[in-house]
């Protein structure tokens, strides 16, 4: 990989997104999960008190009434990652930016909360990181290194797929009055391919051609364990610890490259090939969070959370917070306001080294209104989210990019009493 | 880090155990939740037809006290209260277990319960009335429907009478479950302790409105506190501490105004018509 790193920057002016620098593991909060937590901008670790308070805090769900089934789903999600004025245009000067679009339908939560011996029961599916990537794009007239030998046409498809998701037990306990603990047992996988390829096509005719894949599938176990107090009346905090065990990991990539003749010096029916494995687990960071959440009356609620993930081999520590509230206009109309950031886990970008990764911090809001029945509830919900930062996505390049990140979910959640 | 983070664990426990948790869980209940609570009469009918699921039970565990003068009795002081109760939809039913364990139980829909046992530690009928009473502010208050979600879902066709003609295996098993948690509430683990003093609360506000002593539940529940061993084994482990209960019911007594001194207690009938029948 190192040879064909130095190739390429010898010989021409491209640009090459590796598969990992996908934004997905530079974030813990890609997707907020659940219908009111995620409505309430994630902050539910005081709350909690349903289904989805398997996957926030499952001290919590001791307190859900009754029995209740919640399914939420993401109606449609949108994703958009611009690198900017990464290529110029050699005849007009102008400069294009680089767009990465992902868009996906994604069910994100089902849980199901039951009564069972002196405390709570509950089952549930998560998905908290999802990415789909399919574009196709072609760019003309690019300037290249070599002024005299521009880039007649630049065409660079890409397909990603990316997900994770998660399904468990939980079970939670009120050991004494006010004060219950929980723990839930996910598995996790995950599951992500991607293709890159790439033609260039210099204006003597001559082309480089590369094609990049790499999938990985990881198995493993997201134990979080859970408490939850109300020290005051209407008061109510929460305390989880969790991390990702990886119990099985394959991972794979091919690199197909063929360069121009007279540059590499290449025979006709010369390929640069590259295939390697590993079976390495990845070492996940581990994660603290903690909350508080005011009830100040049946129709009054705002919460607040903080998150901490510890630094890794491959990431830095992480603090995120999390604010949230929920007003009930009746008895059956609510409406809810939340914000949380996103920050990056890796360092920020200096212009002395080459190949960081990128550094985005984003910044999010979510909204939504829900109508009630007597057994039910309906929430349509928007969640946006937008950073901008810094990137090096021309490799062996100290050149930075600025980067711009924007998501959007719209969607509907319901819940249903029995 | 693996141990910084057990240790963090283990203080994060620590530290909340250690503070004393002193909010009630009703804080939680959100403002949606009062459409839940609204009644239809499709929810009495389930609701009836669950308690009677736990009623029989009940009586299938300690037997029906057989002196029918006593279960009269009973019936009429009951009624007494109940007819205050709000519960105009349900006809409550009152009965005398035959056993000696001190205890009072009440099923949805009406269906309470006195020990004979409990009779033997009265001395008057305001006493019964002030068991009965809080057994009814348990059906009133609806503290098993609520927790255990009982209403009617597409009316009780759709519903309890599947359930209970059994025309679908599933159903039933659910059905036996919601009995079994019942009973289990009932006998086992109690109800939460915010719905027992609910309960202590709308007992005397049912006295003082049917005109009995309204502090007799607090004489009955002194001398039970005064009583230890296997007759109030059950009783012990499903309610909070006796004093507490006593705390908060003179408390609530005082802070509300309630006359204490022109209730009846009607001694020398309940020795009549029942005391000297169960003795």
């Amino acid at each position: 990989m190192k040879v064909l790193y130095k190739i390429l920057i010898f010989v021409l002016f491209v640009f090459f997104y590796m598969g990992f620098s996908l934004a997905d593991e530079y974030h813990y909060e890609n997707i907020l999960v659940g219908g009111r937590a995620a409505d309430m901008g994630g902050a539910y670790v005081a709350i909690s008190d349903d289904p989805v308070g398997c996957y926030y805090n499952p001290a919590g769900i001791v307190y859900s009434m009754g029995t209740n089934l919640s399914v939420s789903a993401n109606v449609y999600n949108f994703s958009v990652k611009k690198y900017k004025s990464v290529l110029t245009n050699y005849k007009t000067g102008e400069r294009y930016d680089w767009t990465l679009f992902s868009t996906k339908l994604i069910p994100n939560f089902f849980g199901i909360v039951v009564p069972f011996g002196p405390g709570k029961l509950g089952f549930s599916t998560a998905v908290p990181d999802s990415t789909f990537r399919d574009q196709h794009q072609t760019f003309y007239d690019i300037k290249s290194v070599y002024v005299s030998n521009p880039i007649a046409r630049y065409i660079i498809d890409i397909y990603d797929v990316d997900n994770m998701y998660l399904a468990g037990p939980s079970y939670a306990l009120e050991i004494k009055e006010g004060l219950a603990v929980g723990l839930t047992l996910y598995g996790y996988y995950r599951d992500r391919d991607i293709i890159r390829n790439h033609l260039l096509t210099l204006k003597d005719g001559q082309f480089e051609w590369s094609n990049f894949r790499e999938s990985f599938t990881e198995l493993g176990l997201k134990p979080i364990l859970g408490f939850m107090l109300s020290p005051l009346d209407r008061v109510s905090l929460g305390l989880t610890f969790s991390r990702m065990f990886t119990v099985y990991r394959s991972y794979s990539s091919q690199t197909i490259y063929r360069g121009p003749s007279v540059y590499m010096n290449y025979g006709l029916n010369d390929i640069y090939y590259e295939y390697s494995e590993s079976s390495d687990k990845e070492e996940y960071p581990y994660k603290i969070a903690a909350g508080i959440a005011l009830f100040l009356s049946e129709s009054l609620l705002f919460a607040g959370d903080i998150s901490y993930y510890t630094k890794t081999d491959r990431a830095e520590a992480v603090f995120n917070i999390f604010a949230g509230c929920e007003v009930y206009l009746s008895e059956k109309i609510a409406v809810r306001l939340g914000f949380y950031t996103d920050n990056a886990n890796t360092p920020d970008v200096s212009g002395s080294s080459v190949n960081q990764k990128e550094h985005v911090d984003l910044y999010g809001v979510t909204g939504s209104v829900s109508y009630f029945t007597r057994t039910s509830g309906t929430t349509l919900f928007f969640r946006y989210q937008y950073g901008v930062g810094e990137a090096q996505i021309i490799t062996g390049s100290t050149a930075v990019q600025d980067l711009e990140m924007q998501s959007l979910s719209v969607g509907i959640s319901t819940i249903y009493y029995y | 880090m693996k141990r910084l983070f057990l240790v963090l664990v283990v203080m994060g426990f620590a530290v909340f155990n250690s503070v004393s948790a002193l909010g009630s869980e009703n804080f939680r209940q959100r403002m949606h939740t009062k459409l839940w609570m609204q009644r239809t009469e499709e929810d009495t009918k389930a609701e009836i037809l669950f308690g009677r699921e736990v009623a029989a039970r009940i009586l299938g565990m300690y037997g029906l006290y057989g002196n029918n003068r006593v279960l009269r009795y009973v019936n009429l002081v009951g009624d007494a209260v109940a007819v205050f109760s709000g519960r105009s939809d349900i006809d409550f039913k009152f009965a005398v277990l035959d056993t000696d364990s001190i205890n009072a139980y009440s099923a949805p829909g009406g269906y309470v319960f006195v020990t004979k046992g409990a009779i033997e530690v009265m001395d008057d009928e305001a006493e019964l009335a002030a068991v009965l009473a809080h057994e009814i502010g348990h059906v009133v208050n609806m503290d098993i429907v609520r927790e255990l979600g009982i209403k009617a879902k597409g009316g009780v066709s759709a519903g309890f009478a599947k359930i209970m003609g059994g025309t679908r295996e599933s159903i039933g098993v659910a059905m036996k479950q919601l009995v079994d948690k019942a009973i289990q509430i009932l006998f086992e683990t109690g109800y939460k302790r915010e719905d027992e003093f609910k309960a202590d609360q709308t007992a005397v506000v049912l006295l003082a409105l049917s005109g009995y002593d309204p502090t007799a539940i607090i004489r009955y529940l002194k001398k039970v506190s005064k009583i230890s061993g296997s007759k109030t084994e059950i009783l012990d482990k499903t309610h909070p501490p006796f004093e507490e209960r006593i705390k908060r019911i003179e408390i609530f007594i005082k802070e509300n105004g309630i006359a204490t001194d022109k209730g009846v207690k009607m001694k020398e009938r309940f020795r009549k018509e029942c005391l000297k029948y169960v003795r």
